[in-house]
C-alpha cells in the first residue's frame, strides 16, 4: 500500500488500533458460532418438544393438570322385613403402590410388613419393576392404614375403596351370600341380585393447581353415580335369630354333618326365616371353601322319608280314594311285596287313616298309594311341585328327583309313597306344605318384598302357581296331622302348650354314596310342622343329617321345631290359649297396677 | 419512525383512552372471574369433601348400630352378665289394654305379654 500525497484531497483513513486483530476475529467468530450453535440447539429441542413428541407430551400435561376421577355409586343396602340392616356398603382405605417411585423396595417392603398382615417377600415382588400401580393390600384395617401413611414412604398411597360388611356376622350368611372386593356378587341375593344392587358408575374430569389440588370440574355435565337398589327381604331377624341359635344348639348337642332350618308364611310363600349349618360368616368368605356357603336348602336334594307321606295322603284324599275315619289293615307290620316285603318300626293290625298319618305307618301309607295307583301319585306329587324348581329367586336350585311311573320298579310305588326312591330339596318340601297349610294354594316361595331405588319402591307380590287341593282336604289333613304331635304320635316333641301343632316326622335312612341300597346307621331325621294347626301361620321344615345318637326326627329335629315355634308365635302376637289374660284400663306403655299384678301372680 | 399524540385530536385521544380503559377493565373482569371460580372450586370441592366423610360416618354409625343391636349379643349380654332367663311359656301373662269405659275409643283393646316377674 502507498502512503498519499501531500496536498491530495484525499486523505488515507488512520488505521484502526488494535494490537492483535487476528486472535480478536476469530473469537468473535466462535462467539458466533456458538451462540448459532446454541439457538440451533435450542431450535432441535424446540421442533423436538413442539413438533415430534408433541402428542406424547401434552398427552402428558394434561394428565398433570387433570385428573379423572371414578365415582362409583354406593352398593344397595339389604335389609330385613322390618328394615334392620343385614348388608351395607363402607368406604375403607386401601393401599397402593407406585413401584417406578419407591425408593428401595426391601426397606419399604420391610416396613410395609410390620404394619400390614402381607410378607416382606410378597410385597417386594410388588414394590420392584417400573410399573405405576401396584395394589399393597386392598381393604386395609384403617389404624393400620393410617400407622403406613405416617410412615410417608415415597410412591405409597392410600385410596378409598367400598367394602361391604355383613354387621349380623354369620346371620343369614348363606342367603345373603357375599360380594368380593370389587362388589359384585358371588352367592346369595348378592348374586342373583347383583345387576340392581350395584350402583352406576361415573368418570369426572377433575382440574389440579401446582399443588396437586382439585379446582373445579371441567364441563357442566357433572351427575351423581346411581344408588344401587335396596333390597328389603321376606326375612324376619328375630325369627332368623331364634332359628340359628337352635341350630347351634342341636350342632352342640347331636353333631350332625349339617342341618337347616326353614320358616314359612304359608299365606304368601314369604321365606321369614332360612338357615345351614356348617355356619358361612360372609365377612370372612376367603376362609371358607366353596362347599361351605352352599345354601343346602335348595342345592342338596335329599329322600325326604315319612314327610312325603303328607303329600300322598293329600293326594288320596282330595282324590277320595279314602278318608281319614277309613280303617286300614296293617297286617300287623309285616306286608310281603314284590320286590321285597314292606315293614312297620311298630306293628298295626287295623286302624284308621289318621292313625296311619299319626304312626307313620308304612303298610297304611302303601296300601292307600296302591289305591291311587302309580300315575295319580306321581301327577299328584307333580302337582305339589316335586321334581320340578320352586322358581326361588338364588341361583343353584335343584329340582330333585321324581322319576315317571314308566320308570318305576315293582318295588317303586310302596317305595316313593314313603318318601324313597325320590329326592326333594327343603325348600320344596316347605312350599307343598305350604299349601297343605293354606287351603290348597302352591305359593312360589320367595326371599326379595321389595326393591327401592331413587324413592320408587317396588313391592313383590306373591304369586299362587296352582291349586293342589281342595280346602275342605287340606283342613281335615291339617286336622289329622294334629295327632302327630299328640302324645300318642311320633312328635310329642313338637307340642305346643296351647297351641294345635300339625306335623310329621321323617326319618329317612341315607342312600349310599356308592352302589345300591341305603347306608346302614346314616340318617336323615326331620320334621315339618304347621302352626296354629286350624289357621298356620308358620310352617316349618327342621332337616338334620347324620346326627350322632339318637336319629328319630321326632327325637332330633321335633324340640327344634318347638323351641323356634314357641318364642316366634309371641313375637307374631299369636298366643296361646294357655296364657293367662289380665284386662287393665289403659294404653300400652302405662304401668300395670300393683292389683293386677297380684291376680296376675295369683 | 417516531409516533406522537401531538398530531392527534382531543377525541380521537379521549377514544384511544376508553379503548384502553375497557380493555384493561375486561381483562380485570376476566381475572376477577376466573379468581372466583378458583375459590368457588376450592369450596366446592372442600364441601364434597366434608359431605363424604360426613356419609362416611353415617355409614360407620349405621354399621356399628346393626353389629351392636344383634340379637344373639343381646341375648348374651342378657343371659350371661344380667342373670336373665326366658320366661317359660306358663310364665306369660297377657296383659289387655282397654280404653276406660268413661272414655269410649273405636280402638280395639290391644295387649303385650309380660312374664310374671316383669308385672311390678
Amino acid at each position: 500500500m502507498t502512503a498519499p500525497r501531500k496536498g491530495s484531497l484525499f486523505r488515507r483513513a488512520p488505521r484502526p488500533r488494535v494490537s492483535n486483530p487476528g486472535p480478536l476475529g476469530g473469537r468473535t467468530a466462535l462467539l458466533g458460532v456458538c451462540v448459532a450453535a446454541a439457538f440451533a440447539v435450542v431450535l432441535v429441542q424446540l421442533t423436538r418438544l413442539q413438533v415430534v413428541q408433541a402428542g406424547g407430551l401434552s398427552a402428558r400435561a394434561e394428565r398433570q393438570h387433570h385428573k379423572t376421577i371414578r365415582l362409583s355409586g354406593e352398593r344397595g343396602t339389604i335389609t330385613d322385613r322390618n328394615g334392620r340392616i343385614l348388608a351395607k356398603n363402607m368406604d375403607v382405605p386401601s393401599i397402593t403402590a407406585d413401584p417406578a417411585s419407591v425408593e428401595n423396595p426391601r426397606a419399604t417392603a420391610r416396613k410395609l410388613a410390620r404394619l400390614l398382615p402381607v410378607s416382606d417377600r410378597s410385597l417386594e415382588k410388588r414394590l420392584k419393576g417400573n410399573r405405576h400401580f401396584a395394589w399393597i393390600q386392598r381393604h386395609a384395617d384403617p389404624a393400620a392404614a393410617e400407622r403406613v401413611m405416617a410412615l410417608n414412604l415415597p410412591g405409597i398411597h392410600q385410596v378409598p375403596e367400598s367394602r361391604r360388611f355383613y354387621p349380623k356376622g354369620k346371620l343369614l350368611g348363606h342367603i345373603l351370600g357375599f360380594a368380593g372386593s370389587d362388589n359384585q356378587g358371588l352367592s346369595g341375593i348378592e348374586r342373583a341380585y347383583d345387576s340392581q344392587l350395584k350402583g352406576g358408575e361415573v368418570r369426572l374430569v377433575m382440574q389440579r393447581d401446582a399443588l396437586g389440588r382439585t379446582v373445579v370440574p371441567t364441563g357442566t355435565n357433572y351427575r351423581r353415580p346411581d344408588h344401587g337398589a335396596d333390597l328389603t327381604l321376606t326375612i324376619d331377624e328375630v325369627i332368623q335369630h331364634h332359628v340359628e341359635r337352635e341350630l347351634d344348639r342341636l350342632m352342640e348337642e347331636s353333631q350332625p354333618t349339617s342341618a337347616s332350618v326353614i320358616v314359612m308364611d304359608p299365606d304368601t310363600g314369604e321365606i321369614l326365616a332360612m338357615a345351614v349349618r356348617p355356619e358361612f360368616d360372609p365377612n370372612r368368605a376367603g376362609r371358607y371353601q366353596a362347599d361351605d356357603f352352599r345354601n343346602r336348602i335348595l342345592t342338596d336334594p335329599y329322600e325326604p322319608g315319612s314327610t312325603m307321606k303328607v303329600f300322598m295322603a293329600a293326594t288320596a284324599l282330595d282324590a277320595g280314594v279314602v278318608t281319614l275315619d277309613e280303617l286300614i289293615d296293617c297286617e300287623g307290620g309285616y306286608l310281603p311285596l314284590r320286590g321285597g316285603a314292606m315293614r312297620d318300626t311298630h306293628p298295626y293290625d287295623e286302624i284308621t287313616f289318621a292313625e296311619v298319618l299319626a304312626k307313620s305307618s308304612n303298610i297304611g301309607s302303601t296300601k292307600v298309594a296302591m289305591r291311587l295307583g302309580p300315575d295319580a301319585l306321581y301327577a299328584g306329587y307333580r302337582r305339589f311341585g316335586f321334581g320340578q324348581r320352586t322358581g326361588i329367586e338364588l341361583g343353584g336350585e335343584s329340582g330333585g328327583v321324581l322319576p315317571s311311573p314308566d320308570r318305576w320298579s315293582v318295588r317303586s310305588l310302596p317305595s316313593i309313597a314313603i318318601g324313597q326312591e325320590l329326592s326333594a330339596t327343603p325348600l320344596q318340601i316347605i312350599t307343598a306344605a305350604s299349601a297343605v297349610a293354606n287351603g290348597g294354594r302352591l305359593m312360589r316361595p320367595y326371599l326379595v318384598k321389595a326393591v327401592e331405588k331413587d324413592g320408587e319402591t317396588i313391592t313383590v307380590q306373591p304369586i299362587m302357581v296352582r291349586r293342589v287341593m281342595s280346602e275342605e282336604a287340606a283342613a281335615k289333613l291339617r286336622d289329622a296331622l294334629v295327632a302327630v304331635t299328640e302324645a300318642d304320635g311320633t312328635a310329642p316333641k313338637a307340642a305346643l302348650p296351647g297351641y294345635r301343632v300339625a306335623g310329621k316326622t321323617g326319618t329317612a335312612q341315607k342312600a349310599r354314596s356308592e352302589g345300591r341300597g341305603y347306608a346302614k346307621g346314616k340318617y336323615v331325621a326331620s320334621f315339618l310342622g304347621m302352626v296354629p294347626a286350624d289357621n298356620p301361620r308358620l310352617v316349618m321344615l327342621v332337616v338334620v343329617d347324620e346326627p350322632e345318637g339318637r336319629y328319630y326326627g321326632g327325637t332330633v329335629a321335633a324340640p327344634v321345631f318347638r323351641a323356634v315355634a314357641g318364642p316366634a308365635l309371641h313375637y307374631l302376637g299369636i298366643h296361646p290359649r294357655t296364657d293367662r289374660t289380665v284386662v287393665v284400663a289403659g294404653e300400652p306403655g302405662m304401668a300395670v297396677p300393683a292389683a293386677t299384678a297380684e291376680r296376675a301372680n295369683g | 419512525m417516531i409516533f406522537t399524540f401531538a398530531g392527534l385530536g382531543r377525541t380521537a385521544l379521549f377514544r384511544a383512552l376508553v379503548v384502553a380503559v375497557l380493555v384493561v377493565g375486561a381483562t380485570f373482569v376476566y381475572l376477577w372471574q376466573h379468581m372466583v371460580m378458583v375459590d368457588l372450586g376450592y369450596r366446592v370441592e372442600k364441601a364434597r369433601t366434608e359431605l363424604a366423610e360426613l356419609q362416611h360416618r353415617h355409614s360407620e354409625l349405621q354399621l356399628e348400630s346393626a353389629s351392636l343391636s344383634e340379637l344373639a349379643r343381646i341375648e348374651r349380654i342378657a343371659r350371661d352378665e344380667l342373670g336373665m332367663v326366658a320366661p317359660e311359656p306358663l310364665q306369660l301373662v297377657r296383659v289387655v289394654f282397654a280404653a276406660p269405659p268413661a272414655e269410649p275409643s273405636a280402638d280395639r283393646p290391644q295387649s303385650m305379654v309380660l312374664a310374671r316377674a316383669d308385672i311390678r
